[in-house]
């Protein structure tokens, strides 16, 4: 695609400290995920709801690789990797990740990320719905391992859990 | 007509229900009691929509409940719902624990929980003084490391360590045919300062003196006691006339140098004798057998100084066996150091 509007920069987030000197750069999850949501429902409309699930992956996985790539690139140590994620993650309000299994031989890992973004509180649907986050935890693990992994939700607070699980394989493991 | 047959229908389902009812409970109560072995679906309750699907959901929640109490962590639940999330989290809560413990035992004592309560705070506080052991642990370590290689007095390396770094020096300098030098001195009249001025005034002049070397010498040289008031200089990377140069400076320096006592000043002065290995053309010696030697030439040449009228720098070459037999028998100090 040629004459591209959206390609994302860091730019695009802006100096909070000089665009919100009053309001900062904390806001009410409920608008987050007003947002979410309402673009959901849209894209869903218009491209279907395997398509959406697509788009979003993909969203999350593009938000995952700029997020590594300003906050963890320098990190060469799993264990400093996953603790400098657990505190990133809680100090900016994303949720509480923990480590459920960390097999580095075969490259599969299980994560759950508690109190998270997107669905922690919803009530309780057929699926889950963290397809954002898979695409998120997915680029994190990439830019990590330099390794292509499949990151898949397994329990979801949409599915009646309490806590959102993700398996996460390498591709060629 | 007996009462039955005057009973209504509508009492009769009403009692029929109850009773299915009443079944429904004794066989979910039977899964509840023993989910590992549960009891098969009465044929009465086959048409009862929904309960074999409730009773598989009760089955694999109770399951999954009794082998989690019991310590597996390892199943999955395929059941949805508030009551299987809680289990699920449960386990999670306890996964990630397990995988914290293993980090700790890998050293990584910077893990902390947050969750579980009262557990995560014995979880955090056995963390927190392992940290502390090992830390304490390693401080003491590195002290008896300290000890083990120094010299009390003047905090210099002590013999020992002195000369298992000059042979590596050693084996290091023939194998790229680096030149090295040694350097052994000694202060001149130190009996007398002892005589004098008493062992206290003779401590405080042998760790001057150190202090006063050290602060001439580069960080790749290596300075230690030798003993009593004798101290030995190993110069990688440097041959004869930078040797006796470093020497030379090393005596200018202690000349200059005054001691503050109690009693005033005490002004002293030390002879040096210095040799060097350079010539690896022909040499068939190991790195052992030259550093023996050059220590022994080394001492022979202090030997020299001291019999010309001390406070001055001798050099002997490594092949000049003019001197053997004099000396103070450094290299005889050496073999029993090493």
């Amino acid at each position: 695609m040629q004459d591209r509007k959206y390609a994302f920069s860091w730019a695009l987030i802006g100096n909070l400290d000089i665009g919100r000197p009053n309001l900062g750069p904390i806001t009410r999850l409920e608008v987050y995920r007003l947002m979410q949501y309402a673009f959901r429902d849209v894209i869903e409309r218009h491209c279907g709801t395997t398509k959406t699930d697509t788009i979003f992956y993909e969203s999350g996985y593009l938000a995952g690789k700029e997020f590594y790539g300003k906050f963890f690139s320098d990190i060469k140590e799993f264990g400093a990797f996953i603790s400098a994620v657990q505190t990133t993650f809680k100090d900016m309000g994303m949720g509480i990740v923990r480590v459920e299994k960390a097999d580095m031989e075969k490259k599969s890992f299980v994560i759950t990320v508690s109190e998270d973004l997107d669905c922690s509180g919803l009530p309780e649907l057929e699926t889950e719905v963290c397809v954002y986050d898979e695409g998120f935890l997915a680029a994190l693990l990439d830019g990590f391992s330099g390794e292509r992994f499949t990151v898949k939700e397994i329990d979801c607070w949409c599915t009646g859990d309490r806590t959102c699980r993700f398996t996460a394989e390498a591709a060629g493991g | 007509m007996d009462a039955m047959t005057h009973e209504k229908p509508g009492r009769r389902d009403t009692a029929r229900e109850r009773e299915t009812a009443s079944l429904v409970v004794r066989y979910l109560a039977g899964i509840v009691h023993d989910p590992l072995s549960p009891p098969p679906l009465p044929p009465q309750l086959e048409g009862v929509e929904g309960l074999r699907e409730l009773a598989a959901s009760l089955v694999e929640v109770s399951a999954f409940a009794v082998r989690l109490a019991g310590g597996d962590l390892s199943g999955t639940l395929p059941v949805r719902g508030a009551f299987a999330g809680a289990l699920k989290m449960l386990q999670a809560n306890l996964r990630h624990l397990a995988w914290q413990a293993s980090r700790v035992a890998e050293g990584d004592f910077s893990q902390r929980v947050e969750f579980m309560g009262e557990f995560s705070q014995a979880f955090n506080a056995m963390a927190y003084k392992l940290d502390q052991s090992q830390a304490a642990l390693r401080a003491s370590e590195s002290k008896y490391r300290q000890l083990a290689i120094t010299d009390s007095l003047t905090g210099l390396y002590n013999l020992r360590y002195f000369f298992a770094i000059a042979e590596k020096e050693f084996r290091r300098a023939l194998r790229h045919r680096r030149p090295v030098s040694v350097i052994m001195l000694d202060i001149d009249n130190f009996k007398a300062i002892n005589d004098r001025h008493g062992h206290a005034v003779g401590d405080t002049v042998l760790r001057e003196f150190s202090v006063n070397l050290t602060r001439v010498l580069r960080g790749a040289d290596v300075l230690a006691r030798y003993g009593g008031e004798e101290f030995i200089v190993l110069l990688p990377e440097t041959g004869p006339e930078a040797g006796v140069a470093v020497a030379a400076k090393l005596r200018k320096n202690v000349e200059g140098c005054f001691i503050g006592l109690e009693s005033g000043c005490l002004n002293i002065t030390a002879s040096f004798g210095v040799s060097s290995f350079a010539a690896f053309s022909g040499n068939r010696l190991t790195a052992a057998e030259i550093m023996e030697q050059t220590v022994k030439r080394a001492d022979q040449a202090l030997y020299r100084s001291k019999n010309a009228g001390k406070n001055r720098v001798t050099y002997l070459e490594f092949g000049d066996a003019s001197a053997d037999g004099q000396g103070v028998g450094a290299s005889r100090k050496m073999r029993n150091t090493i």
